[in-house]
């Protein structure tokens, strides 16, 4: 069963970084944008009056200084507190924070595993009355992060199908399959609580089974532990197909959309990119616009009908 | 004219949030009379060379659609799929989160919950699931996906020219998704089967014959461009001269054929006349590049350049060092955006300097086109303007960012700067109504039509509301702008939702206040007002 449970393990994790790895590729590969253009534009320096670079002489040639903490902190900001729902109907803001608090600390709990069972390995003992400080500093993390987890996941998932159901403005535009992923990571939430307050207090199975993972060691573990673990590791495999790619694409839409607003030089990987997609050929025709011309033949032809020479006849 | 019967304002104000009994898949659309445009005729679609042309309505049972309109549909999606970044990914990343709900004028004044952003991008995000994703295609409704039926299309449809491409929802959401752009695709695929409304493509169809919206022929330019330089005359006693196609001259003077036509854009296109007068500006009109808005751009992206082509190609005709833009709202989307990659490189044209305060224009060294405001503003900051703002004392003004200018090019501060110093009383509408957060008309992006009218009422409704404040809190009885769309349909709605404030550009503000050299003494306005005092 150890044995099962590591390749599984191995298998979900490898799965989920494949598979956001093949879809991010995938929204890379894309055509670029040129400069979005919709002000005010956060990471400039002239943001708070609507002004930009263009402002200054020969801007491509300057410093574009770039605010990345402030455009960062406006993009993920929504995570951690999700301001907008609390204003706006804070009922359902008590139960969707924790219901994403659940996915974030989960997730956060097993990183911070596989650290801490790396220093187990390298001789820390995990505890709170470890002698080392950093064996300390890692038990008090990872009990953090998993109660957040666990409790807020489980409270999360009962509570948005019941407020969902209960509201007729919610239940309207709510899909099905919603409902099958509120019961499901409920399972996984709940199945993590049972196992902490009942089983493991301390969660030392939990570094076991991960210094059992890096030392591919097969542990022995409580059953209720192995079950949640099990449909963790499903968890992750199913992850990718749900919304919770927006945690991805929300950076990409920012920064490779919205202020992506690198200027085209002479032999850059843009100018590359940018004459790849400039040979492509248009899938349709007009009159003013020949059948079989690429992209970059119809952007420098004026737009309007052609006019023939006109020849004489004798 | 449409004869569908608008409700009163009170009782348009009855607002009704509560999402219908119905699942939203099952709600079908209602095309209610005074909520929804005519269809594109024919003549039109023929004459963009745009498929399918026929006799139909929106409101006909058979929309006489091609055999296989769906396959068109799909493939034009894959297309746009693979093409646009931004598609596929606004497509893939919405969690439906709903900030942008409340942030749509349309939604705020119809309480239809389609109107919201987010569902109205679920109309065509349902369809990508169902043909494009694979939980869509396993699970069907369980996952949120529907089949493309002639049903969706209706809906499409309605929804779609229900949305002004303002952009304010934009700025809200937390994903960085651009809903306009959804929009703008929705809009896209619909034309492929030949589904636009006329409002949109009678003007891009009387562009494309003459060079501008309305279908003026040269003549008739060169008669209205007279007639205000006859009706500057008769107020200032200053004869302006209307320079047209004149080859040679430094600049090429665009601006919408709004400004010329209809009141009360005439007003700011004297002050444009009398401004270039003063300062001894070599500059022409253009019979041909006589339009400066670009209903292309709520058509296509192939046809916003095919519109916007004629700019270039005058300003290389005749011979001009670069090129001037008047007040015009979505024409600088397109300009600031598009122009440069879609009918540049414009080598041909000069660095825009201007020949008055030798002011360089850096941010416009690519397109060689300025905005009006950013010209106005130079040389009053350099001083080379005579102003004199009591003459503008009988107007109690608030301003109107337009969408376009504001939030696709952030030009907050110049038509402010103008308006302070022509202007003693000026008065800002609520924080979250104006700059990036301001408000739309209700009636960009080709909406502004009569039969639409119920639909415009209540789309601008949150931005009349915040007028309604200015004018009790401040005796407001005037709303600057800085486009010739809102011009024409800010004034319906004032009179609508505010009766007693008109409407204006700023550049009739700097034509009252403009003292020019040997002038009569002005008792009037521009519009034959009395100045000096309410």
């Amino acid at each position: 069963m150890g044995t099962l449970l590591i390749v599984l393990t191995y298998i979900a994790y490898v799965f989920i970084v494949a598979v956001y790895a093949i879809k991010v590729r995938k929204w890379l590969k894309l055509p670029v944008h040129i400069r979005w253009d919709l002000y005010p534009v956060i990471h400039e320096e002239q943001y708070r009056y609507g002004g930009s670079y263009y402002e200054k002489p020969e801007w491509w040639t300057q410093p574009r200084p770039k605010n990345t903490g402030r455009s960062l902190w406006h993009a993920l900001k929504d995570n951690f507190y999700m301001g907008e729902y609390f204003k706006r109907n804070p009922l359902y803001w008590l139960f969707l924070l924790p219901w994403h608090l659940g996915f974030i600390f989960i997730i956060l709990f097993h990183i911070t595993c596989f650290f801490a069972a790396t220093a187990m390995v390298g001789g820390v003992t995990i505890a709170s009355d470890s002698p080392q400080l950093l064996g300390q500093i890692f038990y008090g993390i990872l009990m953090a992060f998993a109660v957040i987890a666990f409790i807020g996941g489980t409270f999360g998932c009962i509570g948005m199908p019941v407020i969902k159901l209960a509201d007729r403005g919610l239940r309207s535009y709510a899909m099905p399959m919603n409902y099958f992923n509120y019961f499901f990571f409920l399972i996984v939430y709940a199945s993590g609580l049972y196992s902490w307050l009942a089983l493991d207090p301390t969660l030392a199975e939990y570094r076991m089974y991960w210094v059992g993972l890096i030392t591919l060691t097969p542990p022995d573990l409580n059953p209720a532990t192995v079950f949640h673990i099990i449909l963790f590791d499903i968890f992750l495999i199913y992850l990718p197909f749900t919304r919770s790619t927006h945690y991805i694409t929300r950076l990409l839409a920012y920064f490779k959309i919205r202020w992506d607003d690198e200027p085209n030089f002479r032999g850059s990987m843009l100018e590359k990119q940018l004459n790849d997609l400039l040979a492509q050929k248009l899938s349709w025709d007009a009159p003013h616009i020949l059948k079989g011309q690429s992209w970059v033949e119809a952007a420098i032809s004026s737009g309007l009908p052609e006019t023939k020479p006109e020849t004489k006849k004798d | 004219m449409s004869t569908a019967k608008i409700p009163e304002p009170d009782e348009l104000m009855q607002i009704k949030y509560a999402p219908p009994q119905t699942a939203w898949m099952e709600t079908p659309v209602d095309f209610r009379p005074g909520t929804w445009s005519y269809g594109a005729a024919a003549k039109n679609l023929a004459a963009l060379d745009m498929p399918n042309p026929r006799a139909w309505q929106p409101s006909d049972a058979d929309w006489k659609l091609p055999e296989n309109w769906r396959q068109i549909i799909l493939d034009g999606m894959k297309e746009r799929l693979d093409k646009y970044r931004s598609f596929r990914l606004f497509m893939d990343i919405c969690v439906r989160c709903g900030a942008c709900a409340d942030k749509c004028h349309f939604y705020i004044g119809s309480g239809d919950p389609k109107n919201m952003p987010v569902l109205r991008a679920e109309l065509i995000r349902s369809v990508y699931r169902r043909y494009f994703t694979a939980s869509g295609r396993c699970f069907g409704k369980l996952a949120g996906a529907r089949d493309l039926t002639v049903d969706v299309l209706k809906e499409w449809f309605y929804y779609f020219y229900q949305c002004t491409e303002c952009r304010r929802c934009s700025v809200f959401c937390p994903y960085g998704i651009d809903q306009a752009e959804i929009t703008m695709i929705g809009r896209e695929l619909l034309n492929l089967v030949g589904c636009n409304i006329n409002w949109a493509l009678e003007p891009a169809a009387n562009c494309f014959r003459t060079g501008n919206h309305l279908g003026i022929q040269p003549g008739g330019i060169k008669d209205m461009l007279e007639f205000l330089a006859d009706d500057i005359e008769d107020r200032t006693g200053v004869r302006v001269e209307v320079p047209i196609n004149k080859k040679g001259a430094d600049i090429l003077f665009v601006t919408p054929s709004a400004d010329y036509f209809a009141d009360p854009g005439t007003y700011t296109c004297m002050g444009y006349m009398m401004l270039f007068h003063e300062i001894g500006l070599n500059y022409t009109f253009s019979t041909y590049a006589s339009e400066g808005g670009n209903f292309g751009l709520f058509t296509s992206h192939e046809m916003i350049k095919r519109l916007n082509a004629k700019i270039y190609a005058e300003a290389k005709r005749l011979g001009v060092k670069w090129i001037l833009g008047g007040e015009c709202g979505h024409m600088w989307r397109v300009i600031h955006q598009y122009m440069d990659t879609m009918n540049g490189p414009a080598d041909f044209l000069e660095e825009p300097v201007s020949p008055i305060t030798g002011t360089r224009f850096e941010n416009a060294k690519s397109t060689k086109m300025v905005h009006i405001t950013e010209f106005t503003a130079d040389l009053i900051k350099n001083g080379k303007l005579k102003l004199d703002p009591s003459r503008n004392d009988h107007v109690r003004l608030t301003f109107h960012d337009s969408c376009n200018p504001a939030r696709a090019m952030g030009l907050f501060e110049e038509p402010r700067y103008i308006i302070q110093k022509t202007c003693d009383h000026f008065y800002e509408m609520a924080e979250d109504t104006i700059r990036e957060k301001t408000f739309c008309c209700g009636a960009g992006a080709g909406l502004g039509n009569d039969e639409n009218l119920e639909m415009r009422m209540r789309g601008g409704m949150p931005r009349a509301m915040a007028v309604r404040e200015v004018v009790k809190k401040h005796g407001v009885n005037r709303l600057g702008c800085i486009c010739a769309i809102d011009r024409a349909t800010l004034t319906t709605l004032m009179d609508y939702w505010v009766p007693g404030v008109s409407v204006m550009g700023v550049h009739e503000l700097v034509g009252n206040a403009l003292v020019m050299k040997s002038e009569k003494e002005r008792s009037t306005d521009l519009r034959g007002e009395k100045i000096g005092g309410s």
